[in-house]
């Protein structure tokens, strides 16, 4: 029984500090035309965009393939992205990861939607449920494999997603948007922009979705519908020609209904329920952005939100506020710095609920950052050095380093080479302190015939857990129609999560049983290693096919939760001025997930999945479409969640969709 | 207005010292011509009619040409409007701008022919635009991007550019 403990629902993350807002772009729209006949350019054969030259692996899912996929829900666009694992748990909930270690508590990716952050450390992971952005508003999905910790800080240790929207001036004039189906049942976008004045553009918006519950394996519906609404701004504001100013807020609202199994002390000492999961929460958010030379820049952001949700797990209320700052420069024509400082500010408070409690139920944390980064040319230009260092101090481990070192060759205009070494944390939290948790197994021989209740205790001698990366890539733009994107890696983890027994002792209250104690350590050293491939052809003007494939091997694939291989292929044709039509295909090996339940292992069988979208403009200001998503069967299994199973399998669904803009 | 850089950048600092896709230089440029050319008065209707950016031809911008949609010149929002096959005068006079791609290269006499006299200010990366009868021709030069501008066509149009503009140029008179 001393076995590494296999997953981590209780397990928190301090939340990473991460760091979105850069110093560096610049709209060349802003700039004069002396200016602009000074800007170098890139042959358009290799498409340039500043994450070509990246020495790191990189996928960017863009507004039109956002729409070309017809998905309604941020969560399953990452599905084209090679190396990112998304499965659907059920209607509401997902586990996403990159390069392994996925689960619904996935804790080792870092999301951002404009910079700030929405890794949770009510859970270290994230609420994917509740990032139900308006994907019209979306302007960009910007996914990172490997690590990003000298960047973007603590937790951003498989990868790091920043979700980007648009800006108030692409948003403006009035937009209405609705999706219904046998699945979605109804969503409604709406969203206005306008100006504020000759400098400022804003634009207000809501959305609401009700969507349908799944089925479990037996075809019975498994009663797990939802609804969020959500409701924001945004105002982009230029008050001068060297300043830039973005605010941004919103609020979300959540109602899902989600099927655990839930331990007993009597017989059958498990009862499935299905849990009322509320959740609420807003932002507020303000940057600004002084470009005081042209190659030099501050930034300045401050962001407040809050939290709260309530469900079987957890009743938490939590308050982040965070501060950051950026400056960047050249230190010469061939060297460019970027540093910033970062300080992050958590309340919390958990009420008690049936499967866990915290202690103490309220607390106040903080973390501190300062990183630094140097990105040098040399050989004429062909060869960049960057290197990076973050210093993070958290409550509970003190100071992290994140140290990360990159070679990006460019030996031609079409070719790019890289490699990196770098080191990410995965901090712990205060949960991973104090938190108890719990399970109870069926009365045994061993337990004289009473149930065991196994309760999972946090430990303030928690380390944080560390991963060092070896990557190398290539990238090639063989032809204006056809690039290729290549990428290897090597992931040495150490002090993962893991557990070990403390004595059984017997309980009388309120029903005699006995307590199996399982103490968290760090006690688990394990390596991925794998390859992902992303090809980018448009065989025709208007045809292009979209391949991301990935592999994972895993040294201990009963703790890593993730398929071996996984294909998105997508197609998108412009049949004429009006028509397109969408095919994407995708498949994901079978999986394994160790849950704490009476399951035990559960082994989930390769999935096949396919979209098929029909779009028609009629008029240039409305688009219509019909969407088909999991064609391919009624339903079928893709994860389960790793405490407290209940599966539940993703039905077909089919939905209209009508966007009219005036 | 400048985008906020967030996320991205940060792995590959695009600083000025940095280098740019060619067409978001040529769709930055785009604008400027926009906003140095005066147009005659009888094109816009009033002072809320869109500033239409016509590209006839396979679109090089990939999304470069977004970035403009939302911004405006004057008074005017600008408003990106894509042809296909060969357009005749009705359909080019409802553009202020007209980018010609380099696929349109072995229909370039037809188009200038059609174009001719029209107040829609032509540009274009095909060699030699300016030359042959184009009003602006964008053109590489050790890795930047220049522009010449001939000046008898633009004036037969109605269309007058900024001398600001002019003097940046390198300029045809025919």
């Amino acid at each position: 029984m001393s076995r590494p403990w296999s997953w981590a629902p209780w397990l928190l993350a301090l939340q990473g500090m991460f760091f979105g807002v850069s110093a560096v772009a610049m709209d060349l729209t802003a700039l004069s035309v002396e200016e602009l006949m000074q800007v170098e350019v890139v042959s358009a054969a290799r498409q340039s965009q500043a994450w070509s030259d990246s020495a790191a692996a990189v996928f960017v899912i863009t507004a039109d393939d956002l729409r070309r996929t017809g998905v309604t829900q941020v969560a399953e666009a990452l599905r084209l992205a090679p190396g990112v694992d998304v499965a659907r748990i059920d209607s509401s909930r997902w586990a996403i990861s990159i390069r392994g270690f996925n689960g619904r508590f996935a804790n080792k990716l870092l999301v951002m939607i404009d910079g700030r952050s929405v890794y949770t450390p009510v859970f270290s992971g994230v609420y994917w449920e509740l990032q139900d952005l308006p994907i019209n508003d979306i302007a960009r999905i910007e996914v990172i494999r490997g690590p990003g910790g000298s960047l973007w800080g603590a937790n951003a240790v498989n990868g790091v997603i920043n979700i980007i929207t648009k800006s108030a001036s692409e948003t403006q004039g009035a937009l209405v948007s609705v999706t219904a189906g046998n699945e979605e049942r109804a969503i409604v976008d709406a969203r206005y922009g306008g100006k504020l004045g000759e400098s400022a553009r804003y634009r207000i918006y809501g959305r609401s979705a009700r969507r349908e519950g799944f089925v479990d394996p037996q075809g019975q519906s498994s009663s797990d519908d939802w609804t969020m609404q959500r409701g924001g701004f945004r105002l982009d504001w230029q008050p001068s020609a060297r300043d830039d100013v973005v605010v941004l807020g919103d609020h979300y609202s959540g109602d899902m209904n989600q099927n655990m199994v839930v331990p007993m002390l009597e017989p059958p000492y498990n009862e499935h329920r299905l849990d009322p999961v509320t959740a609420r929460g807003n932002s507020l958010q303000a940057r600004w952005v002084r470009n005081y030379a042209p190659t030099g820049q501050f930034s300045l952001q401050t962001y407040y939100q809050n939290q709260e949700h309530s469900d079987l797990q957890q009743d938490v209320s939590l308050e982040t506020f965070d501060l950051d700052f950026q400056h960047s420069f050249g230190l010469s024509s061939d060297q460019q710095v970027v540093w910033g400082l970062n300080y992050r500010h958590y309340q919390d408070h958990y009420a008690p609920v049936a499967l866990s409690m915290v202690d103490p139920t309220e607390a106040t944390t903080s973390l501190f950052s300062i990183f630094g980064q140097d990105q040098i040319d040399f050989a004429a230009a062909r060869l960049r050095l960057t290197l990076g260092l973050r210093l993070e101090r958290n409550d509970y481990t003190g100071w992290e380093w994140q140290p990360s070192a990159r070679l990006l060759w460019m030996p031609t205009a079409q070719q790019r080479l890289w490699g990196s070494i770098s080191r990410a944390v995965r901090t712990p939290s205060r949960v991973e302190e104090g938190r108890t948790t719990f399970f109870t197994l069926p009365p045994l021989p061993a337990f004289g015939g009473l149930p065991a209740v196994v309760t999972g205790l946090g430990s303030n001698a928690f380390a944080a857990e560390k991963l060092t990366a070896y990557e190398i890539g290539y990238r090639n733009w063989l032809h204006e129609s056809l690039s290729l994107d290549v990428t290897a890696f090597y992931n040495d983890y150490d002090d993962l999560l893991s557990a070990t027994d403390g004595a059984p002792y017997l309980v009388t209250e309120p029903a005699p049983h006995w307590v199996l104690p399982r103490y968290f350590n760090n006690g688990l050293n394990a390596a991925n290693r794998g390859f992902e491939m992303a090809a980018d052809w448009r065989p025709h003007p208007d045809w292009r096919l979209q391949l991301a494939y990935s592999h994972l091997w895993m040294s201990h694939p009963q703790r890593a939760w993730a398929p071996a291989d996984q294909v998105s292929l997508l197609s998108s044709w412009q049949i004429n001025d009006t028509l397109e039509l969408d095919a994407w295909l995708r498949y994901s090996s079978s999986l394994l997930v160790q849950t704490i339940s009476t399951l035990g292992t559960v082994t989930v069988d390769p999935t096949w999945g396919l979209t098929l979208r029909l779009g028609w403009r009629p008029r240039p200001d409305l688009e219509l479409a019909l969407v088909g998503a999991n064609l391919l069967s009624d339903h079928q299994l893709e994860f389960v969640q790793e405490a407290y199973t209940y599966p539940v399998e993703v039905e077909r669904s089919l939905y209209g969709q009508l966007k009219w803009s005036f | 207005m400048r985008v906020l850089a967030i996320g991205l950048q940060l792995l590959a600092l695009s600083g000025m010292a940095q280098e740019y896709g060619e067409y978001e230089v040529k769709a930055a440029y785009l604008y400027n011509f926009a906003r140095f050319a005066k147009w005659p008065t009888s094109v816009f209707a009033e002072d809320s009619s869109l500033l239409v950016l016509c590209i006839v031809g396979k679109n090089p911008f990939g999304d470069a040409l977004d970035a403009l949609a939302g911004k405006a010149v004057d008074t005017h929002a600008i408003r990106i409007q894509h042809m296909t096959g060969l357009p005749g005068v009705a359909a080019l006079r409802g553009c202020h701008l007209l980018f010609i791609s380099r696929s349109e290269q072995g229909r370039l006499p037809q188009l200038l022919a059609t174009l001719e006299g029209l107040p829609v200010l032509s540009v274009s990366d095909i060699d030699s635009f300016a030359q042959v009868g184009g009003m602006i021709g964008l053109v590489e030069r050790d890795r930047r991007i220049h522009f010449d501008i001939n000046l008898a066509v633009v004036q037969r149009s109605g269309i007058r550019l900024s001398s600001q503009l002019l003097k940046l140029a390198r300029v045809f008179d025919e």
